[in-house]
């Protein structure tokens, strides 16, 4: 079965869009500048595998800065009342938001599938880029780069 | 013209573009035919031959100021009715007026300034004038003037500030919304139909404002009404627009947004409160 | 009034109690629809309202839902679903298994306080 990379990809893109606009007024959008070790370092990072033949992963990161602020805004509250553990959490419920809204969007396009729970993950699974420009698959993955702001999202669709 | 000129999505594209950066309005890609039909009447008015023209027109480094003015007009949308939504006017009535006139004769306050941000056509701060009129009247409140009340009132259309300052409505827009009791009490005849009587008017400054602007010049006050307006904004300039307001709103004061409007981006500067069914934002306090 | 919110994530968790907060509203917190249980048993009548997320671990909602509905103690609290889920076909399971009513995330503020109000009456 061919995995259709292209309405994933959409999916997640107007998705993340809705998320960010929806929750905190902020823009999202795609960039071509890759995510970096740097990047990496500092991120909040979570999976979630999709019930699906075959099995799909999404794997989201924030930067933590980010995370903050964005935890800060939705909970009304300075960043400075952000603990530490606050951060992989808004990690999580973020992408448990895009992917119900790309399962949505996906289920109108015939591709049906149950979202699992989030898992935090500690660190970047994956060998960082040197941030160079993303391109639509590379080693079995779909990369999508993205900003809110200047701070740098990155969600990875994996495919088995 | 005989026929009217479409409009391609690639022009669509363009007068977004072209309006937004003018004037900080941003169009939601799914109005396109709102944009169509309403661009088209600006076409039609001013003899502009296509969608193409009215869009060179408005990208020049110094666009006609009215044809800006009549672009803005047609993107937003006019729903002028008086006594707008129920919750305003709830949380005026049980709770702001009220706490407004004890402390008026407590002597903890001199005045309250009132901010109608988006007026149009005036029915807005007209309307709470009279509501203030009315609740100093029907609860014989003597030691407390009207003139302690200061209602200044905004909007970026030279047009509806030229009719609220007016005041003058024709019969179709009196209907609105109006209650039949505060038209007996609080209007008078005027050529093509009604003009709010003289001590409600009073009350209340109507001026041009762009929201874009510094709002240092306007003072504090301790209710702002921003209704309906905020929408049409891009997020950045929403943001932007919360952040002046929480340094406009005193301390104690309340923000109004219209019924299906939210806060969520701006929780870091607002607090949210309940008045009976209806919600309302308090600025945090800075520090 | 008093509201339970039940969700894995510990930020909607705290968003809902803001929310709860604003409206004047006490609000208790579970983690999991097991959990949900063990503190209606506690609170039993007291609680007006129950949200109830739909994937969590250990109980999910759907499960939790009928377990509350099932249970003389505790049936006839109003039950809000909140949920990433926006399909047609999981609101009417929902509601054919005793849901009052149905939020989807990402909410606004506004959007859920209003739905809030709405079930408690609030006036």
């Amino acid at each position: 079965m061919s995995f259709a990379g292209d309405l994933w990809k959409a999916s997640a893109i107007e998705a993340m869009r809705d998320v960010f606009d929806r929750l905190v007024f902020r823009d999202y959008e795609e960039v071509a500048a890759g995510w970096t070790e740097s990047d990496a370092s500092k991120a909040s990072v979570v999976r979630m595998q999709l019930r699906v033949d075959p099995v799909v992963t999404l794997v989201f990161a924030i930067g933590d800065e980010l995370a903050r602020d964005l935890s800060a805004a939705i909970l009304g509250m300075d960043d400075s009342e952000v603990q530490p553990e606050d951060l992989q959490d808004t990690a999580s419920e973020l992408l448990n938001m895009i992917g119900g809204e790309m399962k949505t969007a996906l289920f109108e396009k015939g591709i049906e599938f149950d979202l699992g729970i989030p898992d935090m993950l500690g660190v970047w699974p994956f060998a960082a880029g040197d941030g160079e420009s993303s391109q639509d698959v590379v080693d079995g993955q779909v990369r999508i780069s993205g900003r809110l702001g200047e701070e740098p999202v990155e969600l990875r669709i994996l495919v088995a | 013209m005989s026929e009217t000129p479409t409009l391609s999505p690639e022009t669509f594209e363009k007068l977004r573009e072209v309006v937004e950066a003018k004037t900080g309005i941003a169009v939601r890609p799914t109005k396109s035919y709102l944009i169509e039909s309403r661009f088209g009447r600006v076409l039609e008015a001013r003899s502009i031959p296509t969608f193409e023209a009215l869009y060179d027109e408005l990208a020049q480094a110094l666009p006609p100021k009215d044809l800006l003015q009549d672009a803005v007009d047609a993107i937003t949308t006019n729903e002028t009715l008086w006594f707008r939504d129920d919750g305003p006017w709830e949380i005026l009535r049980k709770q702001l007026i009220p706490a407004w006139v004890d402390e008026l004769r407590a002597g903890s306050r001199s005045r309250v300034r009132i901010w109608s941000a988006a007026c149009s056509t005036g029915q807005e701060p007209y309307s709470v004038s009279m509501m203030i009129h009315e609740h100093l009247e029907d609860d014989g409140v003597v030691d407390v003037k009207p003139e302690a009340f200061e209602i200044v009132a905004t909007d970026i259309s030279p047009a509806a500030v030229e009719t609220a300052k007016s005041a003058a409505y024709d019969q179709l827009a009196a209907s609105r919304g109006l209650p039949p009791q505060y038209l007996d009490r609080f209007f008078e005849d005027a050529e093509n139909g009604i003009r709010v009587s003289e001590g409600v008017r009073s009350r209340v400054r109507i001026d041009e404002f762009n929201l874009q602007a510094s709002f240092a010049n306007l003072g504090r006050f301790d209710l702002v009404l921003c209704r309906n307006v905020l929408i049409y904004f891009s997020n950045a300039l929403k943001l932007e627009i919360f952040e002046k307001l929480q340094r406009t709103i005193a301390p104690g004061g309340a923000l109004v947004l219209g019924g299906s409007e939210s806060a969520n981006g701006a929780m870091k500067l607002f607090d949210m409160k309940r008045c009976g069914k209806h919600l309302y934002y308090v600025p945090k306090e800075k520090g | 009034m008093k509201i339970l919110t039940v969700d894995d994530s510990k930020l909607i968790r705290r968003l809902v109690k803001s929310i709860a907060d604003s409206l004047d509203c006490e609000c208790l917190e579970a983690e999991n629809g097991q959990e949900a249980l063990e503190v209606l048993e506690k609170e039993a009548a007291s609680v007006d309202l129950v949200l109830l997320d739909w994937n969590m671990p250990v109980m999910d909602g759907m499960s939790c839902l009928k377990a509350i509905k099932a249970d003389d103690r505790f049936s006839e609290i109003p039950v809000m679903m909140v949920s990433t889920e926006s399909q047609a076909g999981r609101m009417v399971q929902a509601v054919r298994e005793g849901a009052a009513s149905y939020v989807t995330k990402p909410f606004t503020r506004e959007d859920l306080a209003q739905k809030i109000i709405e079930a408690l009456g609030l006036a």
